[in-house]
């Protein structure tokens, strides 16, 4: 049986590793592209042109998404799976409370990293079919109790409210039968940051395909009513 | 000797309580209904920063007008405004109790599995928290002490206020 995806942010990096995954499986894929400027996704589109469908979607803008839901909303009957993916990190990440910040610059990463996959999951929810399930691309970053760091306030604090967010849209939708996956994805050589993060620890087709295995799998009905951050090594994360 | 506190949003029920609670006790405080008012004339030192919560129904947050907008401001007001209070109170509570509280709604926490509640709230209370953990982080290594204390904003401080007394003056 087809089923049928929305990966926001799936230009490049996990997004894309994702959508690529899943297209390879035989998934119907509307990949969110909005860095025009890599050819990646459109490569595979070319590949799997029944399959793989770029969509133009800023999840920072109410009018991008909403045009975007109007779009597939016109082609396709219904999502499966909605992966709230879309990141960004910051150049101005090593300030200290001690030193001036760009509040400018701390508001845009709220908007793409907290808001922007409620602007999503709330407009498209009317099109969640079949698996209802609703998975968010959070991070380590975002667990308030286990933060040791004294930089990246904007990066940490999109992403707690991000957490708190879907805690409280789990409250409210898991009783109308959705099912939700909040995720660590590991620290994973991509260009998040702007720059190669060739540091880090997870290639991105081993990140995708830990995070598929757990984005996709069912778990009993004991485990989808708690809601727990877990990574990609299958451990809990605190709030 | 008189300590000297700065409530960040005293146009509150509990806000009003906590004012009322520390002039009691001989302190000196300085009220502060938007989280922004003449922070840059306080006088050193100064000793206690109490953050607390915003109202609920903030530029239309907790209502059907609840946008991705309105939770956006709602961050801005409460967790942006709080880190631009401590930013700019820092040098005058260098030499006093070197003392910051934040005081989060129970409604907002994350103990609280009630559906309903605002996104902004949740979300921009989220944010605060891990901006209270980060400023522990950073400024206990000069000293500061850094608590988040959990409490029901719409009641005010009721049976909590012997236990909410020694977290505000740092006694055992």
């Amino acid at each position: 049986m087809n089923r049928t995806a929305l990966i926001t942010g799936a230009d490049r990096g996990l997004g894309f590793g994702m959508t690529k995954k899943l297209v390879e499986e035989g998934w119907t894929v509307y990949a969110g592209t909005y860095l025009k400027e890599w050819p990646e996704l459109n490569g595979l589109a070319g590949l799997y042109p029944e399959q793989c469908h770029p969509v133009d979607l800023d999840v920072a803008s109410d009018e991008s998404v909403q045009q975007a839901f109007e779009e597939m909303s016109g082609q396709h009957a219904g999502l499966d799976l909605l992966i709230n993916n879309a990141g960004v990190s910051t150049p101005y990440k090593d300030k200290r409370i001690t030193e001036e910040q760009d509040y400018d610059d701390l508001i845009r990463l709220y908007n793409v990293n907290a808001v922007g996959p409620f602007r999503v999951l709330h407009t498209f929810l009317p099109m969640m079919t079949g698996m209802k399930r609703l998975c968010f691309v959070s991070s380590e970053a975002g667990s308030v109790s286990s933060n040791q760091r004294t930089v990246w306030h904007g990066y940490c604090m999109s992403k707690a409210a991000l957490n708190r967010g879907v805690h409280e849209s789990f409250n409210r939708l898991r009783p109308l039968g959705y099912t939700f996956r909040l995720y660590h994805p590991g620290w994973v050589r991509s260009y998040m940051s702007g720059q190669l993060g060739d540091q880090y620890e997870l290639e991105i087709d081993d990140a995708a395909r830990f995070a598929l295995d757990y984005f996709v799998s069912n778990r009993c009905s004991a485990e989808e009513d708690t809601l727990a951050m877990k990574d990609w090594l299958g451990r809990d994360w605190p709030w | 000797m008189t300590r000297t506190a700065l409530i960040s949003e005293v146009n509150t029920v509990l806000g009003m309580e906590l004012h009322d609670l520390l002039l009691s006790e001989g302190w000196n405080v300085i009220p502060c209904s938007d989280g922004k008012t003449e922070i840059n004339n306080i006088a050193d030192p100064l000793d206690l920063l109490i953050i607390s919560p915003q109202p609920y129904n903030w530029c239309g947050i907790g209502t059907e007008s609840e946008t991705p907008d309105s939770i956006l401001k709602r961050y801005s007001s409460q967790t942006l405004d709080a880190m631009r209070m401590i930013q700019a109170l820092l040098p005058s509570m260098q030499s006093g109790l070197k003392r910051i509280v934040f005081i989060i709604d129970q409604a907002d926490s994350a103990a609280n599995d009630l559906p309903g509640k605002p996104l902004g709230c949740v979300m921009a209370s989220g944010a605060l928290c891990m901006l209270a953990a980060m400023a522990s982080n950073e400024l206990r290594q000069e000293g500061f002490t850094v608590l988040t204390v959990v409490m029901d904003a719409q009641s005010g401080i009721g049976r909590d206020k012997e236990l909410l007394w020694c977290r505000l003056e740092g006694s055992k």
